[in-house]
C-alpha cells in the first residue's frame, strides 16, 4: 500500500520506472480479472491495454481516492462492461453469431498465456448472467466490498447482494452438475 | 454435494495461474511509455491559460470577471487564478433540492453546470469526474452527440452541443454544454411557458434541415411554438446523419 503511494508519487512527477513497476506489478491481476469476466483472451487484452494506455497518459491529472489496485481493477470492469454491452448489441443485430470462448489457439502476438484452470474457470463463470458474473469475480476475487461494488455499477447495496446470492445458487448447481457427470 | 459457501471459499482461493509473452510485453511497455511522454507534452499545453475553456450549460460572463479580477488584483492575482484552471468546485443544492451544482473558475471563464440529484450518487466523484471532463474537453477527446438550437423571434437564442466523454477509468459520461445563451431566457415565466408547451406535445412541424457541425454532418429537425405574447420559438435538434 505504501509502495502504491510512493510509485504514484513517483509517476506523477513523471517516472517512467515507476509506470514500468506499476504494470509489472498489476498486469497479471488485471488480465486475469478481464479474462473471466469477458472469457475472451484477445478482449482481454485488449482491455488491459487500453487501461494501462489511458493510466499512462493521466499523469499529474490522476486523482485516486482509494488503493491503486482497486482502481485499476474497477477500470477493467468499467470497460469489460462497456465490451460486453458492445457485444452483445452485435450479436443481436445477427452480424456475428459466434460463442465468445477463451481461444485455444495460440497467436504469435498473443500476450496473455492462460493457465488450463483459468480457462476452464471462465467457462464456468461464462454460463452466468454478466452482471452477477462480475458481482462475484469483483467480490471473491478482486476483494471489493457489495458497497464499492455498487458505486461501480450505479445500483444499489441489495441489488448487488440479490446478484451475488443467484450467481453462488446457479455456480453450485453447475459444479453439482459437472461432479455428478 | 458442494455448499454455497464451500464454492465461495473455492472460488477466493483459486489459483489462477497466467503468464504473459515477454516480447508482448515490450511492446506494451514500450506503448505506455510513449503515451505518457506524448501526454505530458499535451497536458502542458492544454494549462496553458490561453486555451479555450470549457463552458457547461452555463451564462458566459467570463471575460466580464476576468477583466474585473485584472483591474482590482493586480497582475499577482492573474498568476494565481491561472492556477486554478480546470478547476471544478462543488457549490451545493439548489432551492428545489433537485440539482447539485458545480462552479468552475478561471480567467478566461465562469460557469456552472446543474447535476440532477438523481445521478450524483458522490458528489467528490461527480466533482472529479468533471474535472477530467474539462482536460479532455481541451484536448478535443469528445464525441458530438446531439446539438439543439432554439430561435426566438428568427434569432439564436440558445444552443446546446451534448458531448460523449470516455473516463480514464472506462466510463463513459454525456455533458450538455452551452455554446450559446442570449438571455431571452432569462425571463422564468417565458422558460416555463415553451417548457410547458413541449411537454405537451412536439410544436409544428417545420420540416429537416442538414448542417455541418465540427466537421460532422447534422440533420436537424424543426418544430415551431408560439407563447402567449406572440413571441416565436422554433426549436432544433441534430442528430449525426450517418448514425453513429
Amino acid at each position: 500500500m505504501l509502495e502504491d503511494q510512493v510509485l504514484i508519487w513517483k509517476f506523477k512527477r513523471g517516472s517512467s520506472d515507476a509506470l514500468c513497476r506499476i504494470y509489472q506489478k498489476y498486469k497479471n491481476d488485471l488480465l486475469r480479472l478481464a479474462t473471466i469476466l469477458l472469457n475472451d483472451v484477445s478482449d482481454a487484452e485488449d482491455i488491459v491495454h487500453d487501461v494501462f494506455l489511458s493510466f499512462a497518459q493521466s499523469g499529474k491529472t490522476l486523482k485516486l481516492s482509494g488503493n491503486l489496485r482497486s482502481y485499476l481493477l474497477t477500470c477493467v470492469a468499467n470497460r469489460a462492461r462497456n465490451k460486453n454491452w458492445a457485444n452483445q448489441r452485435r450479436r443481436t443485430v445477427g452480424l456475428d453469431e459466434a460463442e465468445l470462448v477463451v481461444s485455444d489457439t495460440k497467436r504469435p502476438d498473443q500476450w496473455l498465456v492462460c493457465s488450463e484452470e483459468l480457462r476452464h474457470w471462465s467457462d464456468t463463470m461464462a454460463q452466468l448472467p454478466y452482471e452477477q458474473r462480475e458481482v462475484v469475480i469483483l467480490h471473491l476475487r478482486a476483494g471489493m466490498k457489495f458497497r464499492q461494488i455498487a458505486k461501480v455499477q450505479d445500483i444499489s447495496v441489495n441489488t448487488v447482494k440479490g446478484r451475488y446470492r443467484y450467481a453462488l445458487n446457479k455456480l453450485r448447481s453447475i459444479l453439482n452438475g459437472e461432479v455428478e457427470k | 454435494m458442494r455448499s454455497t459457501e464451500n464454492i465461495r471459499r473455492l472460488i477466493r482461493n483459486l489459483n489462477l495461474d497466467v503468464r504473459t509473452n515477454p516480447e508482448a510485453d515490450r511492446r506494451v511497455l514500450q506503448d505506455l511509455l510513449q503515451a505518457k511522454e506524448k501526454s505530458q507534452e499535451t497536458v502542458s499545453a492544454s494549462a496553458s491559460p490561453k486555451i479555450r475553456r470549457l463552458k457547461m450549460f452555463a451564462r458566459v460572463r467570463s471575460w466580464k470577471v476576468a477583466a474585473v479580477i485584472a483591474v482590482v488584483l493586480g497582475a499577482g492575482a492573474i498568476s494565481v487564478v491561472g492556477v486554478n484552471i480546470g478547476r471544478i468546485y462543488y457549490w451545493g443544492k439548489s432551492a428545489d433540492g433537485t440539482h447539485h451544482i458545480f462552479y468552475s473558475k478561471g480567467p478566461s471563464g465562469d460557469g456552472f453546470t446543474t447535476m440532477d440529484a438523481n445521478g450524483v450518487t458522490d458528489v467528490e466523484q461527480a466533482r472529479r469526474d468533471l474535472e477530467e471532463m474539462e482536460i479532455l474537453s481541451q484536448q478535443g477527446k469528445k464525441e458530438l452527440l446531439r446539438v439543439e438550437e432554439t430561435m426566438m423571434n428568427g434569432t439564436v437564442e440558445m444552443r446546446t452541443h451534448e458531448y460523449r466523454y470516455e473516463l480514464s477509468d472506462g466510463r463513459t459520461s454525456d455533458m450538455r454544454e452551452g455554446v450559446k445563451w442570449g438571455g431571452g431566457f432569462d425571463n422564468k415565466e417565458r422558460w416555463q411557458e415553451w417548457r410547458q408547451l413541449k411537454e405537451a406535445g412536439p410544436g409544428k412541424d417545420l420540416g429537416t434541415y442538414e448542417e455541418t457541425v465540427d466537421d460532422r454532418v447534422f440533420s436537424f429537425k424543426r418544430e415551431r411554438y408560439v407563447l402567449g405574447d406572440g413571441t416565436e420559438i422554433i426549436w432544433s435538434v441534430g442528430t449525426p446523419k450517418d448514425g453513429q
